[in-house]
C-alpha cells in the first residue's frame, strides 16, 4: 500500500515535467537504440555470412593446391599447382565416405556473342559440382559426364553473364565464344547475389573442368578439388585420409610440410563467424558507451532535480514522508524513464533496424535474448545512476530543506 | 478527542551547536495549549519562536526537556516516527505556501494522504480532497494549479493541506507574511471558523495585528517566554473585513 501510493507519486513528479521527463529518457532511448539496431545488423550479417558458407553445400572438404607454407616460403592456397586430376581421382576412388567430387580450375577472361562482350569468371568443374553446391538450374540442363569426358564445348551460366550478353533473349542454345572457342549454352543458374565478399556469384561461367584446361585455362594442374562427404559424422575421418593419401601419392616424407592445403567447409565457416561474432561485439560495445551516457544524463538531471525540488523535499518530509519514502521515490522515478525509455528504445531500434534492412539491403536479426537484456540493462542504468541522488535526496534535514531559496 | 492538553512543553532547551560556538536558541520554556485554543507565538527574529514552532511541529527534537504531544511523549522519538507524528497529527501552513508546483490544488491537499498508512483508493483520496477544499472555500477550483491561483487562495490550499489528516493542532508559521492586508483578514477569517470548529491553531506572527485574531499571546524574547496572556481586545475577521470595505468606499 505505501509502495503503490509511492509509485502514484513517482508518476505524478514525473508528469509534472513532461518535457524534462522526455528528454532525460532521451539519452536512453537512443543508447538501447543503438545498441538493438547495431547487435541486430551484426547478426544478421553473422546469418546472412553463415548461410553463404552454408550455400557452398553440407559436409564439404576443400583441398587446395600448395600450402600455407611450403620450405618456409608462404604461398596462398591454390598457389603452385600441386594438385593433379589423378589426385582428384584416387580421393574418389580411396577415401572411404566420399559420396561426389569436382575438380575444379579458375580462371577470369573474356566472353563473347554476337556484338557482345563480357570480362567473367571461367570455373571448370566436374558434373557433381552443382549438385555439391547445391545450386540448380533456373532454365535448361547442366553438362554430362560424358561432356566432361570428352571435353565438349558446353556450359552453363550465371544470370549477371546471362544478362550481360544476351539481355533478355533465351541464351539456351545459344554460341558463347570463350578466348574465341565457340561453347554451346545448356543452362542458366538460379541467381545466387553476392557473396560475404561483395562478388557477385551469378557473374559466372561453369564448363567441364576437362574443357576448361585444354581449351580455355591450359595447364595439367587443379587449383583446387571439391569433396563432398555423405555423413557430416564421417567429415574428420575423410578429411584425415585424404591427406594421408596426398602425401603418399606426392611423396612427401614424414616430418615435410604438406604440399596441399585440407580445409572444411565447418572450418571457414568457424572463422568467419568468429570475424562476425567480434564485428557484433564492437557495433554493441559502441552502443553500450550510448547508453552508459544516457544514464549519467539521467544521474545529472536527477541531481539537478533534488536539487531543484529541495522545497518540495521538505513539504513532503513536513506532511509526514519517511525519508525511504523520498529515497523510493527518486529512485522510481530514476527507474521509471530509464526503462519507459528502455522500453521505447527497443521500438525505435528495431524500426532503425528494419528500415536499414530495407534501404540498404543489408540483414537485420534482432533475438528475443537482445532485447530482454537491452531492458534489463536499461532498468539496472535507471537504479545505478538514481540511487545516489535519491540518497542525496532521502538525507536532506526537513528545516533545511523548507527554508532553502 | 478529549478536552484536556494538547500540548505540554515541559523545561524544553534547544542548543545548536555551529563549529567552537554553541548558540542556545530555546533556553527553558514550559508551556501548555489546551485543546481549541488559538495561540499567536511572537517574537522578534532569534527570538527563538522558530525553534520552538519546530520543536512543536515535531520537525526538530529538543535537546533537553519534554515534549508531551496528545499524552505521548515525543522528544525521543527517531526521524522515521517524527514523520509519522507530523503525518497524523500535526497539519502545517507556511508563509510561502509551499505547494507543489504544476500540481493541481486537489493533489496537493492529497499529499500528506499518500505518506500516511491508510490505504485509500484514488477516488477516496479526491472525495475527501474535494471536501476539504470546498470547506476553505475553493469549491470549483479542485483542478488549478497553485500559479493559477492568487495568493490568498494558494494559502487556503496549504490550510486544507494541513487539515485534511483532521491533526491534533494545525501550526501555521508566519501565514500571512506574504499575503496583502485584505487578504491576511481573510485568511485570520478561516482561522478563527476553524478554531470555532474546535480545531486547535498554533500560529507564529511578529505582526501585533495579525497575533490580535488569537484568543492567546506568546510572547518570546532571547530563548525564554517573555509573557503570556489571553487577548482582551480580539480582532473579529468578519467586521474588520466589513470596516475595510466602508473605508474603501468612502475614500
Amino acid at each position: 500500500m505505501r509502495v503503490g501510493s509511492t509509485f502514484n507519486i513517482a508518476f505524478r513528479a514525473l508528469r509534472r515535467n513532461k518535457l524534462r521527463s522526455v528528454l532525460t529518457a532521451l539519452g536512453i532511448i537512443i543508447g538501447v537504440a543503438a545498441v538493438i539496431a547495431m547487435v541486430g545488423i551484426g547478426n544478421g550479417a553473422k546469418a546472412q555470412v553463415e548461410a553463404q558458407i552454408a550455400s557452398l553445400g553440407q559436409n564439404i572438404i576443400l583441398v587446395f593446391s600448395g600450402s600455407t607454407t611450403s620450405s618456409g616460403i608462404r604461398t596462398g592456397w591454390g598457389g603452385a599447382g600441386t594438385l593433379k586430376i589423378e589426385d582428384a581421382e584416387a580421393i574418389r576412388r580411396e577415401v572411404s565416405g566420399v559420396t561426389a567430387v569436382s575438380e575444379e580450375v579458375v580462371s577470369t577472361t573474356q566472353v563473347a556473342a554476337g556484338n557482345q562482350n563480357w570480362f567473367t569468371r571461367i570455373y571448370g568443374e566436374s558434373a557433381d559440382y552443382l549438385d555439391i553446391r547445391q545450386w540448380p538450374l533456373a532454365d535448361g540442363a547442366p553438362f554430362t559426364p560424358q561432356d566432361v569426358r570428352s571435353a565438349n564445348k558446353v556450359c552453363v551460366i550465371g544470370r549477371t553473364t546471362a544478362t550481360q550478353i544476351y539481355g533478355n533473349d533465351d541464351p539456351i542454345g545459344q554460341v558463347l565464344r570463350v578466348k574465341n572457342v565457340p561453347f554451346t549454352i545448356t543452362g542458366v543458374l538460379t541467381p545466387k547475389g553476392l557473396s560475404a565478399q561483395g562478388v557477385d556469384q551469378d557473374d559466372i561461367v561453369i564448363m567441364p573442368y576437362t574443357s576448361a584446361m585444354k581449351r580455355v585455362a591450359g595447364g595439367t594442374t587443379l587449383r583446387n578439388i571439391n569433396v563432398q562427404v555423405g555423413d557430416a559424422n564421417q567429415m574428420n575421418a575423410a578429411q584425415k585420409q585424404i591427406i594421408d593419401l596426398l602425401r603418399q601419392r606426392h611423396n612427401i616424407r614424414p616430418g615435410r610440410d604438406d604440399d596441399f592445403t585440407v580445409r572444411s567447409q565447418q572450418e571457414i565457416a568457424d572463422a568467419a563467424t568468429a570475424t562476425t561474432n567480434v564485428m557484433t561485439g564492437l557495433l554493441g560495445a559502441i552502443a553500450g558507451v550510448s547508453l552508459v551516457v544516457g544514464g549519467i544524463g539521467i544521474m545529472n538531471i536527477m541531481l539537478v532535480s533534488v536539487t531543484e525540488r529541495t522545497r518540495e523535499i521538505g513539504t513532503r518530509m513536513a506532511v509526514g514522508a519517511h525519508g525511504r519514502d523520498i529515497l523510493t521515490q527518486f529512485l522510481i522515478e530514476a527507474i521509471s524513464l530509464s526503462s519507459v525509455g528502455g522500453v521505447l528504445g527497443i521500438i525505435i531500434g528495431i524500426a532503425a533496424a528494419k528500415t536499414i534492412a530495407i534501404t540498404r539491403h543489408w540483414p537485420a536479426l534482432i533475438s528475443p535474448g537482445s532485447i530482454v537484456i537491452a531492458f534489463l540493462v536499461s532498468a539496472a542504468v535507471g537504479i545505478f545512476f538514481g540511487f545516489y541522488p535519491a540518497r542525496k535526496a532521502a538525507a536532506l534535514d526537513p528545516i533545511e530543506a523548507l527554508r532553502y531559496e | 478527542m478529549n478536552n484536556g492538553t494538547v500540548v505540554r512543553l515541559s523545561d524544553v532547551h534547544k542548543t545548536y551547536r555551529t563549529g567552537e560556538m554553541e548558540v542556545h536558541a530555546v533556553r527553558g520554556v514550559s508551556l501548555e495549549i489546551q485543546r481549541g485554543e488559538f495561540v499567536a507565538l511572537m517574537g522578534a527574529s532569534g527570538s527563538g519562536k522558530s525553534t520552538l514552532m519546530n520543536i512543536l511541529g515535531c520537525l526538530d527534537r529538543p535537546t533537553a526537556g519534554r515534549y508531551v504531544l496528545d499524552e505521548s511523549d515525543v522528544s525521543g522519538l527517531n526521524r522515521d516516527q517524527l514523520a509519522d507524528i507530523r503525518n497524523n497529527k500535526i497539519g502545517f501552513v507556511f508563509q510561502n505556501f509551499n505547494l507543489l508546483p504544476r500540481t493541481s490544488a486537489r493533489e496537493n491537499v492529497e499529499l500528506p494522504l499518500l505518506y500516511g498508512r491508510r490505504g485509500l483508493t484514488n477516488a477516496q483520496l479526491r472525495e475527501k480532497a474535494d471536501a476539504v477544499l470546498a470547506s476553505v472555500g475553493l469549491e470549483g477550483r479542485e483542478d488549478h494549479h497553485p500559479s493559477q491561483l492568487s495568493g490568498g487562495q494558494q494559502q487556503r490550499v496549504a490550510i486544507a493541506r494541513a487539515l485534511i489528516n483532521d491533526p491534533e493542532v494545525v501550526l501555521a508559521d508566519e501565514p500571512t507574511g506574504n499575503l496583502d492586508s485584505r487578504t491576511s483578514i481573510e485568511i485570520m477569517g478561516i482561522f478563527q471558523q476553524l478554531n470555532e470548529r474546535g480545531i486547535t491553531i498554533v500560529m507564529v506572527t511578529h505582526e501585533q495585528d495579525i497575533a490580535a485574531y488569537a484568543r492567546r499571546n506568546v510572547m518570546m524574547r532571547d530563548g525564554l517566554i517573555l509573557n503570556d496572556h489571553s487577548v482582551s481586545q480580539r480582532f473579529d475577521a468578519a467586521a474588520e473585513l466589513e470596516k475595510l470595505a466602508r473605508s474603501t468606499n468612502e475614500s
